[in-house]
């Protein structure tokens, strides 16, 4: 019994980190500017499609071609950024949300004029097969996936936390217009915020493309979970988002085993309404 | 200022019932069909806008209550052989019930905790449907027909379902007017204005946001009851998914939230664009009706943040504006 329960633990975890890091990228627009970008888990699923393309046309495994897919990736926030959020940075609450809904859309449809509807994986991925442990088996794809999510998520919190641009950005996130007036670019902030938070995304999407297959809509799943993430660490809070990404991906690898897989969506929300009743700013959220 | 601004409202009003009584003689049955899609959406629309719009309580999953009304119809009309006035009454206590559970541990959040709770519910609903074999699962339940009368809630012909879905519109734009005119139309926009400034004036926040939320969600409650009877038949995917709070959210937005016209110009918007361009598009099965409709809302978004009405309320208010300005 032990050995299952640290099964679960284990391939919660490595869940888990995939989660924190897809809520990394969320987090950081949502502290930076206060848009809830529901159209993030599309551009996972943009990221998912750019690694897939490089496999189809040239050969190239995710592993090795996620830095061109990171870079496009930034390049695509960046466009989205200067094109329509730049736009809708002083709008009411609500018309950033539908933007980004529509947003969202757009790149499904996007993603359906190109790669069509079909589901896609990579039959072949480098990274293939499982470790065996002390009767504890991971499977190698998930291991590296989750070194890599946790890496990157420490590396974007020490370059927020320690240099100076990261200052500049932890600045603009308190107060934009006293940030503008110590001479702090607040719009070349924005846009690096919006590069980073979709780069981000652009790592996920590459690395997940190893072990899951890619549609359409299957932003939708993982953009849900990454709400729900953010929310329950607290919005606004990054080391709140890394933690609830983890809980979320352990509760999920429990219900998974103990309930039928139809209910493993039930518990993880149900966990967050739990939680949202005691913890109303969510587990490290900052009382405003 | 506040006279000419309420006389455009009725005399558009006036014009939409009009056209509405005329329409249905001159078109096809499918063409009837698509008009009944739109009245039960702006339905929808307007009983989302009592809540997201006035109370600014942002819903992005009022599907459920859509699926609770359907399900709980679905549930003692073909499982218990009842009538389906029974059901309709069922399907609105349900959802009144239910709306009760619901806002008792999130009408307190602040907003976008809230706006995540009710995306929460939303899968929470859909998962827990989707796996319960009572009511068919993912396969759905389907409803017999029997009696064709207006005892029964089923007609042979498709006017008499328009006529059915046009009379719950009336129900609804009259609750809207009713609405904002009554004491707590001013609560609710006093609450979403500025909530703390409300509680310390002596307004209850969360009676008021509560009685909004039941209202909006037996009204949508109400469509999904009609839909049920209509379609005959009602599964998860086209009771609960995330589709159609998106769509009820969007028309709402297009047209402008907290203003009676608003969510039935989103919804003239909406739903003909969505599907016109499933029709001429979708049949392609390359996209191309998502790419038009999500590039048209980023195009609102950004030129119209407050929806089609923001436009009118600039057009025959400009003191407003430059209140605005000043403050």
């Amino acid at each position: 019994m032990s050995d299952v329960i640290i099964q679960l633990v284990l391939s919660g975890i490595l869940w888990g980190s995939v989660y924190a890091l897809i809520a990394s990228g969320l987090t950081l627009i949502y502290s930076m500017m206060s848009i809830i970008n529901f159209a993030h888990g599309d551009l996972l699923m943009l990221a998912m499609y750019f690694a897939f393309t490089f496999f189809l046309k040239f050969n190239i495994d995710p592993i090795y071609s996620f830095p061109v897919v990171i870079i496009l990736l930034g390049v695509v926030g960046f466009i989205i950024y200067k094109i329509l959020i730049r736009r809708v940075i002083e709008a009411p609450m609500f018309a950033q949300v539908f933007c980004t809904f529509g947003l969202g859309v757009f790149i499904q449809g996007l993603a359906q004029f190109i790669w069509s509807p079909i589901y896609r994986n990579i039959p072949t991925p480098v990274l293939s097969g499982v470790w065996r442990i002390m009767g504890i088996s991971v499977s190698k794809s998930q291991v590296i996936t989750a070194i890599v999510a946790i890496s990157a998520a420490l590396l974007t919190y020490i370059f927020i936390t320690k240099t100076k641009t990261g200052w500049s950005m932890l600045a603009v996130s308190q107060d934009s217009e006293a940030a503008a007036l110590m001479g702090i670019p607040v719009e070349k902030i924005y846009s690096l915020t919006w590069i980073l938070g979709a780069a981000l995304i652009g790592l996920a999407g590459s690395f997940m493309m190893e072990f899951y297959y890619v549609y359409p809509t299957v932003g939708t799943v993982f953009s849900n979970i990454a709400l729900i993430t953010i929310a329950l660490g607290g919005f606004g809070s990054i080391e709140g988002a890394f933690l609830a990404g983890l809980i979320v991906g352990v509760v999920e690898s429990f219900s998974g085993f103990f309930l039928p897989s139809m209910l493993k969506p039930v518990i993880v929300f149900s966990l967050y309404l739990v939680v949202i009743t005691v913890r109303p700013k969510g587990l490290l959220g900052r009382v405003s | 200022m506040k006279l000419p601004r309420k006389f455009t409202e009725y005399a558009i009003l006036i014009i939409i019932i009009v056209t509405i009584f005329i329409v249905p003689h001159f078109v096809s049955s499918f063409g009837i069909h698509f008009f009944i899609i739109l009245t039960m959406y702006a339905i929808m629309a307007i009983a989302w806008n009592w809540v997201g719009g006035y109370a600014g309580q942002v819903s992005v999953g009022h599907a459920v209550y859509f699926g609770i009304g359907a399900y709980s119809t679905a549930i003692v009309q073909e499982m218990f052989k009842l009538n389906p006035w029974f059901g309709l009454l069922t399907g609105v206590l349900v959802a009144l019930l239910f709306s009760l559970a619901v806002g008792l541990p999130t009408l307190r959040l602040s907003g976008r905790y809230f706006v995540i709770s009710t995306l929460a519910i939303g899968e929470i609903m859909y998962s827990l449907v989707m796996g319960w074999d009572f009511v068919g699962g993912g396969g759905g339940i389907y409803i017999k027909k029997i009696f064709y009368s207006f005892r029964s809630l089923t007609f042979t012909n498709i006017i008499s379902y328009f006529y059915l879905i046009f009379a719950f519109f009336l129900l609804s734009t009259v609750l809207t007017i009713w609405l904002e005119n009554s004491k707590l139309g001013f609560y609710l926009r006093a609450i979403k204005g500025d909530d703390e400034g409300a509680r310390a004036l002596g307004v209850d926040l969360r009676t008021n946001k509560q009685i909004a939320l039941s209202m909006s969600a037996m009204m949508t409650a109400i469509c999904g009851v009609f839909w049920v009877n209509y379609a005959s038949f009602i599964d998860p995917e086209s009771a609960f998914i995330n589709t159609i709070s998106v769509r009820i959210l969007l028309m709402a937005a297009v047209g402008g939230t907290g203003t009676a016209l608003g969510p039935v110009l989103g919804a003239l918007i909406i739903i003909p664009l969505t599907e016109s361009s499933r029709v001429l598009f979708g049949s392609s099965g390359r996209g191309l009706d998502l790419l038009i409709y999500g590039f048209l809302i980023m195009i609102i978004a950004v030129a119209q943040p407050r929806g089609i009405m923001g436009l009118f309320n600039r057009l025959s208010k400009p003191q407003k504006i430059d209140q605005e300005l000043i403050t």
